[in-house]
């Protein structure tokens, strides 16, 4: 594969409009030359901008860049310009600025995450009326933010579901810890 | 004299007012110039151990609930309900003026008997 990487199609602008008019090829046949020579000794031939330039500046032609990237072509050169992967690089990057903006504004209409599963909703809530009532908010949130946890670390839903229980029984028992701690103070106090 | 002295001053500022046990010791020490809230002082156990050392919330609890009762530690609500709590409000925690006494109480008693050479 022939290919030549031109950095900058500037360049290759400002040498089409410096090159004079009498035509000279000679620079663009010995180029030619050295990438057939390249071609079939399957080395694959990259020419820097700058390189590329003086060879250029070899050519006393008064090609445009259009003209020259014909000839280029015709000669079987594929021409790859930096200047159009980034500006195709930048309408993707545009792209993308757009869908996250679309998403920052659907984000809006969307429900929030769900922090509940069925064990927080259907056993833990109506259990939490078991414990102290000045606790009972406390408690609850805290199992709530653990069961969010979970559920952003992708946890399966079976074993949220069981750490739930699990912990629904726990608060239970600490409930009774706290009620008879605080009957056993109470029985002390009075004697 | 000089040994019933250093007893003396050790059984003065080591000795805390109130009996405090171990479980009760790690969470004052967990909330020693801090405020935390219930789910951060376990978190705080098991990252300052290296993960060796943990607290449940059947501990915790109780744990607080009985601190709050020796009047060591006090509570206060979060200003507003979170989502990610179902709209339940955070209770912080942190150590009274007798929480702060009893803990360096505790630190100095166990600092003198590091500190202790028979004669």
């Amino acid at each position: 594969m022939r290919c030549i990487l031109i950095g900058y199609n500037f360049l290759l602008t400002w040498l089409g409009k410096n090159i004079s008019k009498t035509a000279d090829a000679s620079a663009l046949t010995g180029l030619l030359t050295e990438l057939e020579y390249a071609e079939k000794n399957g080395i694959t031939a990259y020419i820097t901008p700058s390189s590329l330039s003086y060879i250029l500046s070899q050519l006393s032609s008064s090609a445009t860049t259009d003209e020259l990237l014909k000839k280029l072509e015709q000669n079987n050169i594929t021409v790859l310009s930096i200047e159009s992967i980034q500006q195709e690089l930048e309408s993707k990057l545009q792209g993308l600025e757009k869908i996250s903006e679309l998403e920052k504004r659907i984000r809006k209409y969307k429900s929030s995450d769900p922090t509940e599963t069925w064990a927080t909703r259907w056993i833990a809530s109506p259990i939490a009326y078991l414990f102290p009532p000045e606790r009972r908010e406390e408690w609850l949130g805290d199992s709530y933010e653990i069961n969010r946890e979970m559920l952003h670390k992708h946890y399966p839903k079976w074993s949220i579901n069981l750490v739930m229980i699990g912990r629904t029984v726990i608060l239970i028992t600490s409930a009774v810890q706290i009620k008879l701690s605080d009957l056993i103070s109470l029985g002390v106090k009075r004697s | 004299m000089t040994v019933m002295k250093t007893s003396l001053t050790v059984k003065n500022k080591g000795t805390p007012n109130v009996e405090v046990s171990p479980r009760e010791e790690l969470v004052l020490l967990a909330l020693y110039g801090k405020e935390l809230y219930g789910l951060q002082i376990p978190q705080a156990m098991q990252e300052a151990s290296g993960g060796t050392r943990q607290m449940g919330i059947g501990t915790l609890y109780p744990v607080l609930h009985s601190l709050e009762k020796k009047g060591l530690v006090e509570s206060r609500w979060g200003d507003e309900g979170r989502e990610e709590r179902g709209g339940a409000r955070r209770r912080y925690y942190k150590l009274t003026g007798a929480g702060v006494t009893t803990l360096e109480a505790i630190q100095s008693f166990r600092s003198n008997l590091v500190a202790w050479q028979p004669i």
